[in-house]
Formats: structure tokens, sequence, C-alpha cells
């Protein structure tokens, strides 16, 4: 069944959609992340013009965190005193984050400098995740598997964090111990700066903080770092649908789809081991960075003919009518092209398929990388998704037979 | 007066929407968490 989205003005299968929702709702509510940097991408692959797939992505993403954070804190996962400082924390971090890419915009390296923070952030993450991951498990016998292994505090930084005593000191219950609240506070103002730097919900930079930098068990982390995403969510989703760039339909098809996987997702991290979560957790981050690489292979195509499809936007007439009125509002002139651009993307092609073979091709070429992001996070989704629901399946079978063999037992 | 008015309903009508919008699947949600755990056979919470 095709939907047609009246705002976009593009038809998009309804089935793409509830299960894009699906699988990032399983994923969302077993990691504790928005997971805007597989939704986005995959909806640009679906066709859905990239100017309203951010601003759709943060409304599914704010629906999509209240059920999996409802459900996390019924099993006892989400430290509210720990969420409420870091929300305060990284509103701040946001801000700053936010300044400092303005100052990159005016030295004129915010693109390099965005995309190889992005790639190492997610490369070095990832590989410290796997290392932790292989160090802890190490030596424990095949027998030894099925017991459950240390996975709270472990990191020798949480323990450093945790010992510095500056007041005021805050009793987190739910995390089970004593932590300085500016500990809390700076972690987070730096996990927020990152997230406003790098122009991302932060999801994925915030739970591996709150597990090795704060110290939280890996469970309290992903329901904590969801309760985040509720109110940062909520706020992007406003802000976005404020400037009409939600597709109300897209989002409430996706979320139907997301509601029911947060479920299972949320279900599974009752059934899996804690490493193991951060084991996944490692992998997606790790196909992530892949996916980013691709985006850099797109974006070397794409500096081939940017300047020049610059200045020409910078004299269409239509763009110097945009730049007096809505542009104006628009801080950088760059911004204001990048801004025009998305609604004016059928101009552009008509003025690429003017061009010489070499910008035509990098154009292509630039397209066909984009697309294989795209289709990277996707497959990604789908795979994690059906490996996280088959582990929740199997816990749910073993657990049913220990309690049998103790009935028998009894 | 009327400038506010105006200035609060686009405010108000997208506050309405996306409320709406997170109730419905707040009970999609409540929904299928039932269903799931009577499909696994789980009780409690």
């Amino acid at each position: 069944m095709e939907i047609y989205l009246p705002i976009s003005g593009v038809e998009i299968m309804a089935w793409k959609l509830i299960l894009l929702g699906f699988c990032v709702g399983v994923i969302g509510g077993f990691f504790g992340v928005g997971g805007a940097f597989m939704v986005t991408p995959a909806l640009n692959v679906f066709g859905f013009p990239m100017a309203y797939a951010i601003g759709t992505d943060m409304a599914h993403i704010a629906g999509k965190s209240i059920v999996a954070t409802a459900k996390h804190r019924k099993y006892g996962n989400v430290d509210m005193r720990l969420g409420l400082l870091m929300i305060v924390g990284t509103a701040i971090g946001i801000e700053g984050g936010a300044n400092f890419i303005m100052w990159l915009e005016k030295v004129g390296k915010v693109d390099v400098v965005v995309r190889y923070t992005y790639m190492v952030l997610l490369f070095g993450l990832s590989s410290f995740m796997l290392y932790e991951y292989f160090k802890l498990t190490k030596g424990t016998s095949t027998s030894d598997k099925s017991k459950p292994v240390s996975d709270a505090g472990t990191s020798g930084l949480a323990l450093k964090m945790q010992s510095l005593k500056i007041p005021p000191m805050i009793h987190l219950k739910v995390s089970g111990f004593h932590i300085s609240m500016w500990v809390v506070l700076i972690v987070s103002a730096a996990t927020g700066f990152l997230a406003g730097f790098l122009g991302v919900g932060g999801g994925f930079i915030r739970m591996p903080s709150l597990m090795y930098v704060i110290g939280c068990p890996t469970r309290v982390a992903v329901g904590t770092d969801l309760f985040e995403i509720v109110v940062t969510g909520a706020y992007g989703a406003f802000s976005y649908a404020m400037k009409g760039r939600v597709e109300l339909i897209a989002a409430t098809v996706m979320l139907i789809g997301a509601a029911v996987g947060a479920q299972f997702g949320t279900l599974a991290t009752q059934y899996v081991k804690g490493l193991k979560i951060r084991l996944y957790f490692a992998t997606t981050m790790l196909l992530a960075g892949v996916s980013v690489i691709f985006k850099h292979i797109a974006g070397t195509y794409k500096a081939v003919y940017s300047s020049k499809l610059n200045d020409w936007v910078k004299t269409n007439p239509d763009f110097l009518e945009f730049a007096k009125t809505e542009g104006a509002k628009v801080s950088s002139a760059k911004a204001q092209v990048a801004e025009w651009l998305l609604f004016h993307k059928s101009e552009a092609q008509a003025w690429i398929a003017q061009q010489s073979d070499v910008i035509v091709h990098a154009r292509s070429m630039e397209k066909a990388w984009n697309a294989y992001a795209g289709y990277l996070m996707l497959g990604a989704a789908v795979g994690l998704s059906i490996l996280i629901i088959s582990k929740m399946i199997a816990g749910i079978k073993l657990e049913k037979k220990l309690l049998a063999d103790q009935k028998v037992g009894v | 007066m009327a400038v506010i008015v105006s200035k609060l309903i686009p405010v108000l009508i997208t506050v309405s929407m996306l409320a709406a919008m997170m109730l419905l699947m707040m009970g999609v949600g409540w929904a299928s968490g039932k269903l799931i755990r009577k499909m696994f056979g789980l009780g409690g919470k």
C-alpha cells in the first residue's frame, strides 16, 4: 500500500516505513539510542527527501523513546535522578557544540572536521568496547559462559570518577553508588558538546559514557539514556514541526512499527547479558563508522562540483529572493545555499545535467555511495533486530527450562 | 493580543498533534506489550 505524504509531496510504501520503524524500535529499546544514524539514511534510500527525513525521524524517535522508557522504568532500569541531571549538562553542552560549529563554519573547515571526528568517535568507541568485551570474557571457560559475567562499574575510569569526593555528592539509588554531581554534569556537558557539534542526538555517545565513565550497569545506562532521549527528542520534534519539516503521516506509520519493536527490544534487555548488549552495540557502531566512510567517499565526489554549484545558486534570482526573506533567518551564506538546495533539488539536477561529463559522473557516484551507506544501515537494522529477537526467544526458552528443572528438583 | 494569539495558535496545534501522536503510540505500545507477553507466556511485568 502506497501512502501519499502531503508535506513533501512524495508517495512511499507503508510497509517499508513500518518495517524500518520496527527494526529501529527493537534496536532503540535494546541499546537505548534514538537510532537517527540508521533512520535518516534509510529514509533517504526509500526516496524520502532529506529536508523532511531528519524532522520526521526526530518525531519518531521521541514517540518510540516514550514507549521504551515506560517499559524500562517498569523493569527498574531508569535512574531518574541521574537522567534529570544529565539533561541539564547535555543542554549546556549542546549549546557549546552548536557555537563551536558556527566558529568552524567561519573558518571554513566544518565538513571535514565533523566527518573525521564522527569517524574517530565511532571507530574509537567500538574498538574500545570490543576490547573491553574480549578482555572481560577472556579466560571464561565454555561451561562458565552460562553464568552472568560482572558488568557494572567494571572500568577503572568509572571507579576513579566515583571516588572523587567533590561536594555535593549524590546517591544514585537505581545505579547503586554515590558520585559527585559535578562529575555527572561535566560528563553530560561533554557528551552534549559532541552531540551538538556533530548535529546528532548523541545516544550512541551517552550510553557508553554512562557505562564506562560514570559506571552504570548496562541496563540502567540503556534505560536512563532513553529517558533523556524522550526530552531531547520531544524538543527536537517540536522544533522541526514548527518549521514544517515533520511528515506527521510518515512519522505515525513508522511509530506503529517502532512502538511494537521497542517492546521487543526492551524485553530483550532482560534476557540478554549486559556484556552481550555491549558487544552488539560495539558492532553497530562499527557498521555506522563504515557507513560514515561511504558518506565521506560520496563527499569527495561532491567536492568536484560543489563550489561551481554554489556559485550558480548564489546568482539564481529565486535564491536571491529567498536570501532576503526566509533565508535571512539562517546564519551563514553557506547554510542559506544548503537550505535553498534542500527544496530545489530538481533545479539543481537540471543544472548538473547541463554540465561536463566529469561533473555528471561525480554526481552519479555521489548518489551511489550515499545509497550504499543507506543500504548498509538498512541491512544492519534488519540483521540486528533479527539477532536481538532470536537471542530474546532463546533467553525466554532457557529461563522456562530452568524454572521447569527447579520444579522437578523440588 | 491578536499578535500573541496568532503566534500561539501554531504552537498549540503543533503540540496537540504531536501529543495525540505520542498518546496513540503509547496505546499501541501498551497493547503490543501485552500481546507479546501473552505470546511468549510471560507473566508479571
